[in-house]
């Protein structure tokens, strides 16, 4: 017998919503014209797409940034959704392709991603909470502790197509069908996917191991 | 450890996720332990990724520190407003005569000037099929909320056709007026009335020193009369300033759809927009930054990939020939050397090649464009750059230089061959999209197909070195050899090759005149018909 199984030692958290009703009643009422619907939509969705952003790009201002462009995207071409797919897995394609391409575009640049962006900004979002003279949440506190920073660095050098499954299947909890639909790949194709994303994700956290004994 | 393919990789995936439950996965599951039970290794890797998973859904959610939808709905309420107060006619807004700066008078000239690359890009690509001159108006909107505040940021709409010979500015311009500025500096009384048509004001500035006739039904005005300085002043409050930008973006995108129809460059915001954002230095470094901007943004196979990537674009395939490319730097490089403008910054201006009457215009030109693309026909030998973006994939992407076969196709690894003799290279980017989605390679291509070298180029430059090395450098060979070359190839040879041969040793007068054509194309910034003339050697 394998030495876990998946049933005995975890659980998974429920597959969330794509389809909430009331996020998709206020994006058909603007895309039917009444515009300023999609600020409930947006209201409704931007955490979600912010904490995909934000393992997507490991830099806090960077998916905020992305996450703004989504929504004036998605606004600027309300007319182009089809119906095929629901706000959220049109919106999360839009955000997925943004956070992408920053990527992409800083690399290119030669710009230092990720690790030493995330560090900055963790420095300067702690700053800010001193400045503020306020405590950080528990969640930013965890954030910051030791095994947290491993993940999301091992996270961070994945490659963006596998990370992107893995944001999405491990962070948003989202099933196989609704990631292809966002990544538009067919169903076994994504699980072969998911699958190579974490042996990457494996190699890239046992480079940050320590040795055991 | 056993070695392990896509669907295996698949099962396991769901093995651990624990999706593999049930009586359905019985008969799965237990196929599954069983290699478990057998392949230690196999099995340690699938309980670390377990365990992996399990960390990375630990990972916190955080909340952004400031609430994301709040741009969303500021522009929301924006646009609100403006569906209420932008009905106000142009006679109703306040007219300023405050003096204009320098700076903004500057800008005018420049701006003004840009539009004749605008429309010198479009015309080049008539000439030459494919292109366009695209930059993001997002960047135009997302500035406009921080630029507006600037007390001489202008919004600057180009209305019809600016003429793009430039470079055959009247000889009777003074000395110490550019063409450009002579274009803009003409009398008021000589402007049709239009001179506050809207929301912003329309220029247009004339090669032969002749306002362009504008076609119907759009209005035709030079921009810079005093009024229109004016014009330019009132621009500059930042209410008007941010109501008239908001007005041109969304003008932006209704003529970005027009455009979208009939352009090989597919872009649901594809605007006609040129930006010249100057904090800190001087114009000509504004020119390169455009220039760079230009050739990036617009014409690379870079640039291409970034289009799809953000999902821009539903086109599955762009076909570019390289002059246009060539044509956007030579006219940039020609204004540059004619605009007397002083060494100050200027503010920001933005000319936006737009009116509400204009996309009928822009839709019929843009017909003609494609029309003239038809003319671009791959032949056999021409060597082209194929850029692949697998949408399917995060827009992964791949290049590679084939040369057109004498069968008339090109050869990519793992691809049929496909046919491009005879196409323009739009259509041969839509033949390798669809060739690539039938092969089952990709379900999502992006196919951007890049006329390198013409077959011809290549010849003839042959010819010429061949000659070379033989010592017949002779200028009463050449006409022969050419001759022959074009019987052969029934089109002459393009001009092309005068850049390649350029600096070459060959004599004789026709060599001579052909060195001197090519120091004109090489150097672009001398006054006088430079940019290439139409693809084609005399």
């Amino acid at each position: 017998m394998p030495l876990l199984r998946p049933t005995e030692q975890f659980t998974h958290a429920a597959s969330p919503v794509l389809r909430d009703a009331a996020v998709e009643d206020a994006f058909a009422r603007a895309k039917a014209g009444d515009r300023a619907s999609f600020g409930k939509v947006a209201q409704q969705l931007q955490v979600r797409l912010y904490n995909i952003a934000l393992r997507m790009l490991g830099n806090a201002d960077d998916a905020g940034e992305v996450v703004q462009e989504t929504f004036a995207k998605g606004l600027a071409s309300l007319d182009s959704h089809r119906g095929e797919s629901g706000a959220y897995t049109w919106l999360c394609r839009i955000a997925m392709n943004l956070a992408i391409s920053r990527k992409r575009q800083a690399h290119s640049r030669g710009r230092t991603m990720s690790i030493d962006a995330e560090t900055a900004s963790d420095q300067s979002s702690a700053l800010r909470q001193r400045l503020e003279g306020r405590e950080p949440s528990p969640e930013e506190t965890a954030e910051r502790s030791e095994e947290v920073v491993r993940v999301r660095e091992a996270l961070a050098r994945v490659t963006p197509e596998h990370r992107a499954v893995l944001v999405m299947r491990e962070i948003d909890g989202i099933n196989y069908q609704e990631i292809a639909d966002v990544l538009e790949l067919p169903l076994n194709t994504l699980k072969s996917r998911l699958f190579r994303a974490r042996e990457e994700l494996r190699k890239e956290l046992m480079k940050s191991e320590k040795p055991t004994r | 450890m056993k070695e392990i393919d896509d669907n295996l990789a698949a099962e396991l995936a769901e093995y651990v996720d624990g999706s593999l439950e049930g009586e359905k996965h019985a008969a799965t599951r237990a196929r599954i332990e069983k290699m478990l039970d057998d392949d230690a290794e196999l099995q340690t890797l699938v309980t670390r990724m377990m365990i992996d998973s399990e960390r990375v859904r630990a990972l916190p959610r955080l909340s952004p520190e400031f609430d994301l939808s709040e741009k969303v709905r500021t522009r929301l309420e924006r646009e609100s407003l403006l569906d209420s107060t932008m009905s106000l006619t142009t006679a109703e807004r306040p007219r300023r005569f405050g003096p204009p700066s320098l700076a903004m008078a500057a800008g005018v000239i420049l701006a003004v000037s840009l539009g004749v690359v605008g429309w010198s890009v479009l015309n080049q690509t008539n000439r030459t099929g494919t292109g366009g001159l695209v930059l993001d108006p997002d960047l135009f909107k997302s500035r406009s909320a921080t630029q507006s505040d600037g007390p001489s940021s202008l919004a600057i709409e180009s209305a019809q056709p600016v003429t793009p010979e430039i470079s055959t500015l009247p000889a009777s311009a003074s000395d110490s007026t550019s063409g450009a500025e002579k274009a803009l500096l003409r009398k008021p009384q000589d402007q049709p009335a239009a001179k506050n048509s809207g929301e912003a004001f329309n220029a247009t500035a004339s090669a032969t020193g002749e306002q362009v006739a504008p076609a119907e039904p759009s209005p035709t005005v030079l921009a810079s009369s005093p009024e229109t300085l004016a014009s330019v002043a009132a621009a500059s409050s930042p209410s008007v300033a941010d109501a008239l930008e908001t007005t041109a973006g969304e003008k932006a995108l209704a003529v970005a759809d027009a455009i979208n129809s009939e352009l090989p460059v597919a872009r649901p915001e594809a605007v006609i927009v040129i930006e010249a954002g100057v904090e800190t230095g001087d114009v000509s470094e504004t020119l390169r930054g455009i220039r760079t901007r230009l050739a990036t943004l617009v014409l690379s196979p870079d640039a291409f990939a970034a289009e799809v990537s953000d999902g821009n674009t539903d086109s599955p395939a762009v076909g570019f020939v390289p002059e246009p490319r060539r044509g956007v730097l030579d006219a940039i490089s020609n204004i540059q050397s004619q605009l007397d403008v002083p060494d100050q910054p200027v503010e920001f201006i933005r000319l936006l090649k737009i009116t509400g009457d204009e996309i009928a215009n822009i839709s019929r030109v843009m017909s003609e464009l494609k029309l003239k693309e038809m003319d671009q026909e791959i032949q056999v030998g021409d060597e082209l750059t194929v850029t692949l973006v697998d949408r399917a994939a995060f827009g992964l992407r791949s290049s590679r230089n084939v040369s057109v076969t004498d069968s008339g196709v090109i050869r990519l690894p793992e691809l049929s061959d496909v046919s491009v003799v005879g196409l323009s290279p739009l259509q041969a980017a839509q033949s390798v999209a669809v060739q690539y989605v039938n092969d089952d390679l990709t379900r999502r291509p992006a196919v951007m197909v890049e006329v390198l070298t013409r077959s011809a180029t290549r010849k003839v430059a042959r010819d010429i070195l061949d000659d070379q090395k033989a010592g017949v450098a002779s200028s009463a060979t050449r006409p022969t050899t050419r001759q022959k070359q074009e019987e052969q190839n029934e089109q002459p040879p393009v001009s092309d090759v005068l850049i390649v041969i350029r600096g070459s040793t060959v004599g004789g007068a026709h060599e001579s005149e052909r060195a001197r054509q090519s120091a004109q194309q090489a150097a672009p910034r001398s006054p006088g018909p430079s940019t290439a003339p139409s693809g084609r050697a005399p």
